[in-house]
């Protein structure tokens, strides 16, 4: 197993692990088709992921689907076991707590997840899903003091006080969507982990949302983990990125390093993939030779598991590579063979 | 080649009714590829299901497909349009596949059902329709499941079903919303190929402009039911000419643009069901709106190519980057 470490990575001391998140060596293993008779076979969604949010930051993870970036981001707040590793959150160790400790710690750490309607409970009017998280966590306050918490944070995120007594199917995308981050912010967490948050957003609101974001980590001084497969949105809200291939991430750095200048084949392939409305024209022709599946997670390939659709791989690619140091010393990237930058020009 | 004349959908319901496309007309020379482009409620779905009989309001208008009035037709003459002349591609592959029929069956039919073709040739014509759409085991593929296929070959699978018959015009509605970015390169490179090599006309429906940028040849944006702009590709991206396609273009995250970049959305939503017909229904979200887009419907204007549903069009040339 190749030891996936990433920059300003706190070698096992706990002196400095006061600032933000920071992940070690993390796995998340699911078991599936568990029955009576089996005991199911692992799917091993993240694999020896290590990195660092520093406070106020934001790292962007991207991967496609089933290369576990949701599996990490639930398994950050809890919702899916660590199997290995450690995870911690301003010096704390935070990973595999009991319920009851956690939900102490829910307070600091908030999700916003993709579908801005199903994570709203269709029952409760807009002040009642406000109000939960401070009846959770702050059970102390008065109501007339709830009542001004729940009016500050729609003016926060950008929505009129009237909007307080409808039902989450009478709104609009965009105003679901700045309900559910209200809720996430509205106990001043530390850090907030957004799943996907605009992905199902059209691009005029989508922008408006990101905006906000930007706004509130600004102003509540937040440090965010966004996960997207969209590399424009990452470029536009993260610092940092790391890139996430099949529960491994193969390459991290400054994100307008990383995709700058992408070291890692399958970063570019992403790039390349990307496509933007000033971007070249798709030709008539097929560069990609054979179309090939995305590798099992049940059993990943020996060595890296991009070799398969690697257009640079060789011999030694049987062997798993390291994350190393590449144009940067902020930028990493597990290839046995990078891109050099010259070569991207 | 299509020729779509003053076509409206309208859905009624208990309490109100809802106008889905509203007064569009455009013509499509034939091998050309048309984007269409809208966000959420704009009709550019409805459009199209409407041409083929495949919508549940109701449609006024007309739509010609080599100079045969498609709105006209009985559902059992559409049914067969449908399969011959006009394919079909969605966005979940699995709305055109059966989940119980081997993927040969299901292809077959089509060639066996609207060319006449033997079992014998449709089966020929299935596999190499299969290595067109570069699937690397036909013989494999045809004797599948569609559930045992990823994501991406299903939707190759359904573009090859699409291609059976020969059709004229191949409609693709979000084809690779639901695809990773790596696959979705693969299928517009698949489908721009299909079209140089078999000429066959293409509609490409997206909500994403970079998509539609990449492939099309001419670009439809639409807003609301109707359209605000009509234009060449190259045009659009360079001087958009309705404001709308301006603050679209300008919302769009862009991995090329630097990352200083502010991208500033368009505040505001679709305008309610219930408001007025006579004004442009962009006004409300528009920076420039006068009193005259709340009173009148903004006009068709050309400027050059470009055909613009706009009061005041934007007349200077923009540079994007």
């Amino acid at each position: 197993m190749s030891e996936n470490t990433l920059p300003n990575e706190p070698k096992n001391t706990t002196s400095d692990l006061k600032e933000g998140l920071s992940v070690e060596n993390v796995s998340v293993t699911y078991m599936t088709g568990r029955s009576l008779l089996s005991s199911g076979s692992p799917v091993r969604a993240v694999r020896n992921a290590s990195f660092t949010v520093p406070e106020g930051h934001t790292l962007g993870i991207v991967g496609e689907s089933g290369c576990g970036k949701s599996a990490l981001a639930r398994a950050l707040v809890g919702l899916a076991p660590v199997s290995a590793g450690r995870v911690f959150w301003r010096g704390q160790q935070i990973s595999n707590l009991a319920e009851k400790e956690f939900r102490e710690l829910r307070k600091n750490i908030q999700m916003v997840f993709q579908d801005p309607y199903s994570s709203l409970n269709p029952k409760l009017k807009v002040f009642d899903v406000l109000a939960e998280p401070l009846r959770t966590h702050m059970p102390d306050l008065s109501k007339a003091e709830m009542a001004v918490l729940i009016s500050d944070i729609l003016e926060t995120v950008g929505l009129q006080a009237d909007i307080m007594d409808r039902f989450s199917h009478e709104l609009s995308g965009g105003q679901a969507q700045r309900i559910g981050i209200g809720r996430s912010v509205i106990t001043q967490p530390g850090l907030l982990i957004c799943d996907e948050s605009v992905s199902a957003l059209d691009v005029s609101v989508q922008a408006t949302i990101l905006n906000l974001l930007k706004s509130l980590q600004a102003d509540l001084d937040l440090s965010m983990i966004f996960i997207s497969h969209d590399l424009g949105v990452i470029k536009y809200i993260a610092d940092t990125v790391a890139v996430l291939y099949l529960g491994q991430i193969v390459e991290s750095g400054p994100v307008e390093d990383v995709l700058g200048n992408p070291s890692h084949p399958y970063t570019q392939l992403l790039l390349r993939s990307s496509l933007s409305p000033g971007g070249e024209p798709i030709t008539a022709t097929i560069d990609d030779a054979a179309p090939v599946d995305l590798p099992s997670n049940t059993a990943p390939p020996e060595g890296c598991a991009f070799r398969a659709r690697c257009t640079r791989a060789k011999e030694d690619c049987i062997s798993s590579p390291e994350l190393r140091p590449t144009s940067s010393q902020m930028h990493h990237a597990a290839c046995h063979f990078p891109i050099l930058s010259e070569e991207t020009n | 080649m299509l020729d779509i004349r003053n076509m409206s959908v309208f859905f009624s319901s208990k309490n109100h009714g809802v106008i889905a496309v509203d007064d569009v007309s455009l013509s499509l020379g034939a091998g050309r590829i048309l984007g269409v482009v809208g966000e959420s409620g704009s009709g550019k779905s409805q459009l199209f299901k409407a041409i083929g009989g495949l919508s549940h309001g109701e449609v006024s208008g007309s739509a010609c497909l080599e100079e045969r009035e498609l709105l006209e037709l009985t559902p059992r003459q559409l049914g067969r349009v449908r399969g011959k002349d006009i394919g079909y591609v969605f966005q979940d592959p699995m709305t055109s596949l059966n989940p119980f029929l081997r993927i040969c069956t299901q292809l077959t039919e089509v060639a066996i059902r609207h060319l006449g073709l033997s079992h014998k040739a449709a089966l020929d014509r299935a596999h190499g329709l299969l290595q067109q759409v570069l699937i690397p085991d036909p013989d494999r593929t045809l004797r599948s499941y569609p559930h045992e296929l990823s994501g991406g070959m299903r939707q190759r699978v359904v573009i090859a079903m699409a291609l059976m018959a020969e059709p004229k015009l191949l409609i693709a509605d979000e084809p690779t919303t639901a695809l990773d970015s790596t696959v979705q390169l693969q299928i517009l490179q698949l489908l721009k190929t299909l079209n140089k090599n078999t000429g066959v006309t293409m509609v490409l429906i997206s909500h994403d402009i970079g998509v539609v940028s990449s492939v099309c040849d001419e670009v439809l944006v639409m807003y609301a039911g109707r359209i605000s702009e009509l234009a060449d590709v190259a045009d659009l991206i360079a001087a958009p000419r309705h404001p709308y396609t301006g603050k679209l273009i300008a919302s769009t995250p862009d991995v090329e643009l630097p990352k200083t970049t502010i991208l500033h959305g368009i505040p505001g939503g679709l305008p309610a069901h219930n408001t007025p017909r006579e004004r442009c229904l962009f006004a409300d979200r528009c920076i420039q709106s006068a009193a005259v887009c709340f009173d009148e419907r903004p006009p068709a204007q050309l400027i050059g190519n470009t055909q613009a549903m706009c009061h005041f069009p934007l007349q200077e040339e923009i540079s994007l980057v």
